[in-house]
């Protein structure tokens, strides 16, 4: 193929220095590659009950001939439905395919050259990401106790910051703030940023104290809060998301939001999920009796953990997490190997069914003992050869 | 515009009548660099040497060519891209010698001056036939004074940032107050150059200070390739061992390269104390000193994300070696045996030379695949025996199947295969020393 010479010359250099990321495999292809039969996907945070019995007998209805129709352009139906929800008007809210778009949406509406955003250094990627390849700087404040620094994130807002993201709970340490923490923090802000607070694991939390920020957009104009349908809602694979906030901040996030985004299938599902009330307790159920037997599990297996609020727990272990993540691949399951949130030597576990999480501590045990194993083989030989 | 890191294009047709034009370009290009008038001259010289030669023998009359002079900080590089046909660059290894007897070999006398008269020389074959012959002339930096061991105080608390210029060179003189020069990257011996080569972006620290600015540690880290870092250190000067500051400088690297795009990172001769826990044992070299002594050099690794897994072209005598390193590693890779079968290649190959001086060591790369691969690696290895230079190492790209027209030479010579590099070029690289002749 001929090669393009000018290319070099129409690349912006946050571009050049921006490394695109490479999502996973296929499950099939990785089977291949793995060598194995069956693959435990604990690395997603994805609900093992799938989506709620409401959503799933809408999708088992779809009419194969909608797929030639436009979907709502901006998910009119399901906007009406998180209003009345919410107690809210329908023009608060914008859906986007997956909460990944709308984090684009409104770092596109309020960041020109020379902005920056502030978010945590340990987090969910994709606000650094997104800043980072549109040209703005992302500002990294480290977490303090696994937990988002609200004093360091004051400290470094200067007049060009526009964007700060807050994570709660925070994937992947599960820390959360609560309503007062919360106020606070915007008290603190005085309006001078827009503030987003991503709840997309919002709905596994039961603590009262966690904060209403639905109802907080009153008070704070500068509030954007963002939820999704990917995690507590299993439509993961339908890509949903969505933000709501103030009307005048929605109408200047608006103008940036690609329209007929949302599929018709994904708006379909997303608006019969939120009638499915039991979907939530039965999935909270699943997390609890999980968390209670992988916790207790990790700590007979010696493995230090963090857990906090979310499907997901946090394990440090004594060997390179991308090792392991190898290691436990080759026995069929797959965790998130979390180097990439900038915890090397951890992986994040998704709190799934009983069988999927047996299935990890089967292969951990196997993989420690191996090690083991390894280790008196290397010391013998080492003394064999000092003899 | 930043004029330090301007990348300067003379794009034209290849006609002697330009000779003026290149040579001006590339001198003034240098000068303006901070090479000073010796590196550019030699740099020129070099550039006119390539110059004459590709337009003599590489192009057709008049076809087209690009020169670019970029800024490396503690470096400048001109690189030549052209389309091309093959043609002999035999002249580019550093075994060449010309026979004034020879009028073929004389034609080539420009480009073993062109070779000789720069710090590195890269060939890259790129789809579509196009050529890019990259030349390197570094900075002259001044020999490192003798200097007073300098002392660090026992730290209880320290931050991890990137130290200033200043600090960094006193980081250079602790790590020789308290280590052994010999168990030190080559980069902390001229504290000047590795300055400019922070400046440039090349090289990244971090530094365990502590609340009045006392220095604890430091680890540096580059990139190396497209998706490998290579990370230097932690040096740890008078900590105590239970402060964990090894463990928070070596986290603290891999965090800031985790989201960089880069694959892997390693560690080749960590100094003592190196938290191995987080990394993966590659296997060793060994390390021949001057006297017959012999130490093993460690090689370490880690993923920094998930492995996708590639493709790698194996010949076959290499074949259970790779996949013993590979089941060990837990690499899924696509291993294609495969070797050359009579298909036509270039008279002479070429390999590129890098030297370790200090520490007797020296790396040959395959540049360029010629029908005579197995008696060129003959002749480097005379060369380098006849320099004394007792380690002498291989390094094989799996990612790219012509260089496997090196392998039965390399056998045939006493080459090992020591250990794989996961992502170190275009794919794995298989690493080979010299272990003595073949009995």
């Amino acid at each position: 193929m001929k090669s393009f010479s000018g290319l070099e010359r129409l690349v912006p250099d946050y571009i050049k220095n921006f490394e695109a990321y490479i999502p996973s495999k296929p499950d099939d292809e990785l089977k291949k590659l793995y060598g194995c039969s069956r693959l435990y996907r604990l690395n997603n945070n994805e609900n093992p009950l799938g989506p709620p019995e409401t959503a799933r007998r809408v999708l088992e209805a779809f009419e194969p001939a909608r797929a030639s129709l436009y979907p709502s352009g901006d998910c009119y139906h399901l906007r009406s439905k998180l209003a009345d929800i919410f107690g809210m008007h329908p023009d608060q809210f914008l859906a986007g395919n997956g909460a990944n778009e709308v984090i684009a949406f409104v770092i596109k509406a309020f960041c020109q050259q020379g902005d920056n955003i502030i978010t945590a250094d340990k987090t969910f990627a994709v606000y650094e990401w997104v800043a980072r390849f549109s040209g703005f700087e992302a500002r990294l404040i480290p977490l303090v106790n696994y937990g988002f620094d609200a004093d360091g994130m004051l400290e470094r807002i200067d007049e060009r910051t526009r964007i700060v993201f807050i994570c709660n709970p925070n994937n992947p340490t599960g820390s959360w703030w609560d309503q007062a923490a919360l106020r606070s923090f915007l008290d603190r802000i005085e309006g001078r940023c827009i503030v987003v607070v991503d709840e997309a694991y919002r709905e596994f939390v039961e603590d009262p104290e966690f904060p209403d920020s639905m109802k907080l957009i009153a008070d704070y104009p500068n509030l954007v809060v963002f939820r999704t349908f990917s995690k507590m809602y299993g439509l993961a694979g339908l890509r949903i998301g969505y933000l709501a906030a103030g009307n005048e901040v929605v109408d200047i996030i608006r103008r940036t939001c690609v329209v007929y985004s949302v599929n018709t299938m994904a708006q379909a599902a997303a608006l019969t999920a939120l009638d499915d009330t039991g979907h939530v307790a039965r999935t909270r159920e699943v997390v609890k009796t999980g968390k209670r037997f992988l916790l207790k599990e990790l700590d007979l297996m010696g493995l230090p953990f963090v857990n906090g609020e979310g499907n997901f727990v946090m394990v440090r272990l004594p060997i390179s997490d991308s090792l392991a993540y190898r290691k436990l691949m080759t026995r069929g399951v797959m965790v998130r190997a979390m180097t990439g949130f900038r915890f090397p030597n951890w992986i994040r576990i998704t709190v799934s069914h009983m069988e999927a999480l047996e299935a990890f501590v089967d292969a951990w045990s196997k993989i420690q003992r191996e090690g083991r194993d390894f280790q008196a083989l290397s010391k013998t030989l080492c003394q064999l050869r000092s003899v | 515009m930043n004029r330090k890191s301007a990348n300067l294009l003379l794009s034209f047709e290849a006609d002697e009548i330009f000779l003026p034009v290149v040579t001006a370009f590339v001198e003034k290009a240098a000068s303006c660099f901070g090479l000073a008038e010796g590196e550019a001259l030699m740099l020129t010289l070099a550039a006119e040497e390539v110059f004459m030669h590709l337009c003599r023998k590489a192009t057709r009359p008049g076809g087209p060519l690009e020169i670019a002079c970029s800024n490396g900080g503690y470096f400048a590089r001109v690189v030549f891209s052209l389309p091309c046909d093959a043609f002999d660059l035999k002249a580019f290894n550093v075994t060449a010698s010309i026979s004034l007897d020879d009028e073929a070999e004389l034609e080539s006398m420009g480009l073993v001056i062109a070779s000789r008269s720069v710090d590195r020389f890269v060939l890259e074959r790129e789809k579509g036939g196009q050529l890019r012959l990259t030349l390197i002339k570094e900075k002259a930096y001044p020999p490192l004074p003798p200097l007073e061991p300098v002392a660090a105080s026992t730290l209880s608390k320290t931050a991890l940032r990137s130290p200033s210029p200043a600090e960094l060179k006193f980081i250079s003189r602790l790590a020789m107050s308290y280590y052994d020069r010999s168990a030190l990257s080559d980069i902390l011996l001229h504290p000047g150059k590795l300055s400019d080569m922070m400046t440039a972006g090349e090289y990244e620290c971090l530094a365990a200070v502590g609340a009045a600015g006392e220095i604890g540690g430091a680890i540096f880290w580059r990139r190396l390739g497209e998706k490998m870092v290579e990370c230097f250190g932690p040096y740890i000067f008078n900590q105590p061992e239970s402060c964990a500051m090894s463990e928070n400088l070596l986290e603290g690297c891999i965090s800031a390269v985790a989201r960089s795009g880069a694959v892997g990172i390693m560690n080749i001769g960590p100094p003592p104390g190196f938290p191995a826990d987080q990394f993966e044992l590659l296997g060793t070299f060994d390390s021949h000193g001057p006297h017959g002594s012999s130490t093993l050099i460690e090689a370490w690794f880690r993923m920094l994300a998930e492995d996708m897994g590639v493709t790698v072209w194996v010949y076959p005598e290499l074949e259970a070696f790779i996949c013993r390193q590979y089941a060990k590693l837990v690499l899924p890779r696509e291993i294609r045996v495969d070797q050359p079968s009579g298909e036509t290649v270039a008279p002479h190959s070429v390999l590129c030379a890098e030297f370790d001086r200090p520490r007797g060591r020296v790396t040959l790369r395959p540049m360029w695949p010629g029908a005579d691969a197995a008696d060129n690696i003959a002749r480097h290895l005379t060369l380098m025996k006849n320099e004394n230079i007792a380690n002498i190492h291989f390094a094989v790209d799996l990612g790219q199947a012509w260089q496997s027209i090196f392998i039965p030479g390399l056998l045939e010579a006493g080459f090992e295969p020591r250990i794989v590099l996961p992502y170190a070029g275009k794919g794995d690289v298989v690493m080979f020393q010299y272990g003595g002749e073949r009995q």
